[in-house]
């Protein structure tokens, strides 16, 4: 960071050349600038820092490869996000609370704080699926999720997460880039930032979004904020052209689209002289760059008819109830193998029951949407381990906060938000599977052992990557901004490998 | 004599102006105290203002003159700089408000005036505490709020650690990785203390501050604070190694130095504290940074090289400084491992531990070109068009590999001999390969201890892979009985249904087509039928009535291994056994104690060894009979000391048992009706285990009516009575955990007396 402070500080300097540092200062910078090695243990990871063209926003991925904490080895190189849109309720999924059944229908004093502000207590609705016991480690998991259970060993389970804010667009953001307010980078571009990409045709970064629609704050949720702009996400669709505005028109031939890029490069050159450092141009010029390369990268990634017959089944492809989950569990699995960095999956968009938004009816809702996903993402965690993908890939499941255990109206079994305890999982590269920690209280109202915020998920996906939380860090504003805050963040040790 | 004006002989008397600051300070504080006092209430108004103006000129006065010896105090270095700069100009800041509340005194009278003042008298309080605070701290150091009760402590505590933080200065020398490198007396001892001098000791014993005149930096500031040859004579070791509490201690602040630090300036000074081995330590420590930087900057230039070269991402995996571990990633640009690239490795080639080369063709020709990889233990090959004799040039150049991914590649069989001849394998991932489908069984006998991937598929979920079932099931009071199969899990479907006046059993007695069998139910209290469910065809009956007169009922039948049906008729008291032409070829009587129609029996079970289990429902007794008659065991129903509670729901109590069924290990299942209860007890009347009323998460059981046995030893038992919100059929283990439920009270009503799970052939 001190060498990354250091550099966007010289971005800002006007020295009339395009880049005020030269190649050999930055080498000199980079590789042998002892204090800032020294500082931060970086010793050995020169390669990497040498390797990017410019650590001012104007390379491609600016600063690829910078590895801030090189003392440990990696264990993650992808992220999957499997983002549960509107908040599944924790008691009917993965929380079994044996005592909560027989409270059914009665009305208890406990705290809540959801859309409907704070209540002291409400008519509890019992969990409405049983739970039975899975895999070696004996993990009860509700019949939402028959195949994901016998996934259990591979699954590390965070009972005891607690967030910002009981409000979908403000939790939201807090889940995807650690904030409740607007204009942070998310945890894609963190990673892309620390890491780099690791194939130079293919944003390092996407984000697939329901059929139904995108979530609220649509693109906010996948924004670079104030780092540059190459580093945010890149939407890719299952269905239909898969990503937009990439194709060529028509009449236009690859040799003149080379010619009219290049031409553009060189009046984009010239224009970034008097500009120098300016990443918003220096994104815009690699983009187009990057862009062109995906025209030809892009079809071979997203062709999912080159998948065998027992794969499509494996994720149940041909089941339209499954069909469009499976695709893009799929799909994230072919971004993975050509290199892609952080792929977040969106399960639920829209509105009300449109996402795990169970307001009104628990049953209809959670079936519906369990129903959608159960199958494509225990196929995803077979499908990564049989091919030796699990090992390096992280994947994370979880919504932006949980459900109250106690009913939101006077009839019906809807459950309003719950910030206060809910529960995600993690799985493959960095983490222990077939483990539990942390609790919530016998409701599943809210987290009391072990209680881990946001930011301490943050840390763990950071850390599992080989990143170090409290060290990864953009300077911005006069500060060293980071994920998990200036005050830092602490991983979830207990679930790491 | 000296001249007064002689700004040298002044001198003194500053000192001991600054000297009193600690004295005078209060006077401000005192007086702030009152002139708050003062706004307060009714003395902010009326005849008091010229005394308060007084008091406020006072206030001013003696916060300058407070602020001014402070500065005079704060000229010396006793003090760390940062904090008297912030005591400085915090004091300055105090002196400067008061004197505002003083004019602001004299100039105004309105309440905007008023106003003003006691806005600046607030400011006024607040910097005088925050000065205070970081007066405190100077006096009595920077925890001198730490012993603070909690919850102080905890930011009282922070907030001066991190203000007193001094030690945040890159070290410009590097202290060694490990100060035990060759033990303590080593010159690199010397280096981590030049180190920790350097980091710790200088900022107040160094060239821009000398606290009590001492200066670490110099040979002879550091010869007077030890003796050579002597270290317990030495002042500077008996102040490193006070303890920590000690006011002497040395550093103020922060840890105490590493012992083996203070060690290794321990035995410099038992050898003689010679200076120049100081400086030459010195010296080398700078040589060894400059060297280090200049070795770091080589290794760049090489990497890049190699980077550009080879088109591929390299990546440092460990920390060394220089011939760190290396992984090697091919796919990050062309589609197509080249000749020129891959030989372009060479330079790093003993460094290289993993190798991805996944999703890339890979010729013969670059294969032949990539020199020998001594450290390789990853290489990922997988979707690769690579085939048996490609992998082979590959294994030949990594003698160490671990892990060996090939999955969707070419390779077979005859690769089997040359990976087994790679004894450092670990695993190896064939998933999709033609390898997986031959030839790894050898493998695995060749080198048993290696994991191989070779398929994988989702588990079959117990759930999701249990073949579906039928539901016999009759509920009268809804005038139903019903044959129903699951099409998936949780979503049945109607086959056949019958309509009935009552019914209290039922036997499904085996499958005829389409998922239709025959079945044994009743129509009536007095009619026993046996029907095809295919054809809703009648193939046998049996009614009470045209045996005699009544009151008689049937509560149980069950058609037996030989052909014959028993069925047991309430009122008459006894079983009978009737052949398929109608005729009663066996009588049993039963034991009453207080005969009823409606009641003497509920269900009857024919045990394993040809006698039957009659649960009397108005005794509260299960009693089984021989083939003539003899009660030759009976349990009488326990009521679990609760009171027996009139009803059906689950508020109801009694012994009313319903069904009791010998397991072949001679112990006895009962479900106890209105007990809400399964037991299961033992031959000599023990009770083995209890399944109450509340036992099975989220189900509460009412009546409990059929007991089964599944082929997997599981117990499905009927749950009548238990109103809407409830399953009416529950599947247990035998150990009582709860595994899958019935419910369906559209079809069905509140009293869904009789069920059988009907399983598919295995």
């Amino acid at each position: 960071m001190a060498r990354l402070t250091t550099s966007m500080r010289d971005a800002n300097d006007r020295s009339g050349r395009a880049c005020s540092t030269t190649r050999r200062q930055f080498l000199w910078d980079s590789a042998g600038g002892f204090g800032a090695v020294a500082l931060y243990g970086m010793l050995g990871s020169e390669f990497l820092t040498a390797q990017a063209a410019d650590a001012s926003g104007a390379g491609g991925n600016p600063l690829r490869g910078r590895r801030l904490d090189g003392a440990r080895l990696a264990r993650a190189k992808h992220v999957i996000c499997l983002f549960m849109y509107g908040g599944p309720s924790q008691v009917d999924t993965f929380d079994h609370k044996p005592d909560l059944y027989r409270l059914d229908g009665r009305t208890i004093d406990v705290p809540t704080f959801g859309r409907q502000g704070k209540r002291a207590g409400g008519r509890v609705v019992g969990p409405k699926w049983r739970f039975r016991p899975y895999g070696e480690c004996g993990k009860y998991v509700s019949d939402l999720f028959p195949c994901i259970g016998t996934q259990v060993d591979k699954i590390a389970f965070v009972h005891s997460m607690y967030a910002e804010s009981p409000i979908h667009g403000s939790a939201l953001l807090n889940m995807n880039t650690g904030r409740i307010l607007s204009g942070h980078p998310s945890l894609g571009s963190w990673i892309n930032y620390g890491l780099g990409t690791l194939n130079a045709n293919l944003p390092g970064y996407v984000v697939m979004l329901d059929e139904t629609g995108g979530p609220i704050s649509g693109a906010k949720n996948w924004t670079s904020g104030y780092m540059p702009a190459s580093l945010q996400g890149v939407q890719v669709r299952t269905e239909g052209t898969p990503i937009l505005s990439l194709d060529r028109p028509g009449a236009l031939t690859d040799p003149a689209q080379r010619e009219l890029l290049d031409h553009l490069a060189e009046e984009n050159a010239a224009h970034a002289l008097l500009r120098p450092g300016n990443p918003q141009l220096a994104a815009r010029m690699e983009q187009l760059e990057l862009a062109y390369r995906m025209q030809a990268a892009a079809p071979e990634a997203v062709d999912l008819s080159r998948e065998s017959a027992e794969t499509r089944e494996l994720y149940g492809l041909d089941d339209p109830v499954t069909r469009p989950f499976a695709a893009k569990c799929l799909l994230a699995r072919r971004l993975v193998e050509r290199g892609v960095r952080f792929i977040q999956v969106y399960s639920g968009g829209g509105h009300n029951d449109d996402n795990w938004d169970a307001h009104g009816d628990l049953i209809f809702n959670h079936t519906r949407h369990a129903g959608r996903t159960d199958r494509p993402i225990a196929a995803l965690l077979v499908d990564l381990e049989r091919r030796g993908l699990l090992d390096e890939t992280l994947v994370v499941w979880g919504g932006e906060f949980g459900r109250q255990p106690t009913a939101e109206y006077e009839h019906g079994t809807g459950r309003d938000h719950n910030s206060w305890g809910f529960t995600m999982w993690l799985a493959g590269g960095g983490v222990k599977g077939g483990v539990s920690v942390g609790s919530t209280d016998e409701l599943g109202s809210k987290a009391v052992e072990d209680r881990y915020h946001v930011k301490n998920l943050h840390a763990t996906i950071l850390h599992a990557m080989g990143l170090d939380p409290n060290g990864l860090s953009y300077f911005f504003n006069g500060l060293d901004q980071k994920l998990v805050g200036v005050e830092g963040a602490e991983p979830i040790r207990s679930i790491l490998a | 004599m000296s001249d007064p004006r002689d700004f040298s002989d002044l001198d003194p008397w500053l000192e001991f102006a600054g000297a009193l600051h600690p004295v005078v300070l209060h006077l401000p504080i005192g007086l702030l105290a009152a002139a708050v006092l003062l706004e307060l209430g009714p003395f902010g108004r009326g005849p008091i203002g010229g005394p308060r103006r007084a008091l406020n000129g006072l206030l001013a006065l003696s916060a300058v003159v407070a602020a001014a010896s402070g500065w005079l105090l704060g000229r010396g270095d006793d003090y760390a700089a940062e904090l008297v700069d912030e005591h400085r100009w915090q004091g300055i800041a105090v002196a400067g408000l008061c004197v505002a509340v003083a004019l602001l005194d004299r100039v105004g009278r309105g309440p905007r005036a008023r106003g003003a003042r006691r806005a600046a008298l607030l400011a006024a309080c607040v910097a005088m505490l925050v000065a205070g605070h970081h007066g405190g701290m100077l006096t009595h150091g920077p925890q001198h709020l730490a012993s603070a009760p909690p919850p102080l402590d905890r930011w009282l505590g922070a907030s001066s650690d991190a203000r007193g933080s001094a030690d945040r200065r890159v070290p410009a020398i590097d202290p060694p990785a490990s100060a035990a490198v060759g033990g303590p007396t080593t010159r690199a001892g010397l280096e981590s203390v030049l180190a920790a001098l350097e980091s710790r000791c200088y900022e107040c014993h160094g060239e821009s501050k000398r606290k009590a005149g001492l200066r670490l930096d110099t040979d002879e500031g550091l010869a007077s604070v030890l003796v050579a040859g002597d270290p317990a004579a030495s002042t500077i070791l008996e102040r490193l190694r006070l303890p920590r509490g000690d006011e002497e201690a040395m550093p103020p602040s922060g840890p105490a130095l590493a012992e083996d630090t203070i060690a290794a300036l321990e035995a410099w000074i038992a050898r003689g504290a010679a200076s120049e081995e100081l400086r030459s330590a010195r010296a080398g420590a700078i040589a060894l940074r400059d060297e280090r930087a200049r070795r770091r900057e080589s290794e760049a230039r090489l990497a890049t090289t190699v980077a550009e070269l080879t088109g591929a991402r390299l990546e440092a995996l460990d920390t060394s400084e220089t011939g760190g571990l290396l992984s090697v990633d091919f796919r990050h640009g062309a589609p197509r491992l080249e000749p020129a690239g891959a030989a372009a490795l060479a330079p790093l080639a003993g460094r290289v531990v993993e190798l991805r080369l996944a999703g890339l063709e890979l010729p013969t020709d670059a294969l032949d070109a990539l020199p020998v990889l001594p450290l390789l233990e990853v290489l990922r090959v997988e979707r690769t068009d690579l085939d048996d004799a490609r992998l082979a040039l590959l294994l030949e150049r990594a003698p160490k590999l671990e892990l060996l991914n090939l999955h969707s590649s070419r390779v077979t069989s005859a690769s089997v001999d040359a990976l087994a001849r790679s004894t450092g394998l670990i695993r190896l991932v064939a998933y999709d390969t033609p390898l997986a489908n031959e030839g790894l069984a050898h493998l695995e006998a060749l080198r048993p201890e290696l994991r191989v991937d070779r398929t994988g598929g989702l588990p079959a979920a117990p759930l999701a892979a249990r073949p579906p079932r039928r539901i016999l099931a009759a509920d009268a009071s809804v005038g139903r009985v019903a044959l129903l199969r699951e099409i998936a899990i949780g979503r049945p479907e109607l086959l056949w249904q019958r309509s009935i006046e009552a019914l209290h059993d039922l036997q499904w007695l085996g499958d005829t087509s389409d998922g239709h069998g025959r079945v044994l139910i009743q129509d009536s209290w007095t009619r026993v039928l046996e029907i095809d469910t295919a054809s809703d065809r009648v193939l046998w009956s049996y009614d009470a009535l045209e045996h005699g007169p009544g009151p008689v009922e049937i509560h149980s039948f069950r058609r037996l291994e030989d052909g014959t049906t028993m069925i047991a008729e309430s009122g008459r008291g006894r079983l009978l056994l009737v052949d398929a032409a109608g005729e009663v070829l066996h009588r049993i009587p039963l034991e009453l104690s207080a005969p009823h129609p409606h009641h003497d029996t509920r269900l009857v079970r024919p045990t394993p060894v040809g006698t039957f289990l009659v649960a009397h429902e108005r005794d509260g007794v299960v009693r089984e009979y021989d083939r003539d008659g003899a009660v030759i065991w009976s349990y009488d129903v326990p009521l679990f000391d609760r009171e027996r509670a009139a009803g059906h729901g689950h508020e109801a109590h009694g012994d009313q048992v319903f069904c009791a069924l010998r397991l072949t290990d001679g112990d006895t299942l009962v479900a106890t009706g209105n007990g809400s209860s399964l037991l299961r007890v033992r031959p000599n009347g023990s009770l083995r285990w209890h399944l109450g009323q509340e036992d099975l998460g989220g189900v509460r059981l009412a009546w409990t009516t059929t007991v089964q046995v599944l082929s997997s030893g599981n117990l499905v038992l009927g749950n009548c009575h238990a109103g809407p919100e409830q399953p009416q059929l529950v599947e247990i283990t035998p150990e009582g955990e709860l595994v899958w439920s019935f419910s369906d009270h559209a079809l069905f009503g509140d009293s869904l007396s009789n069920a059988e799970v009907v399983e598919a052939a295995p």
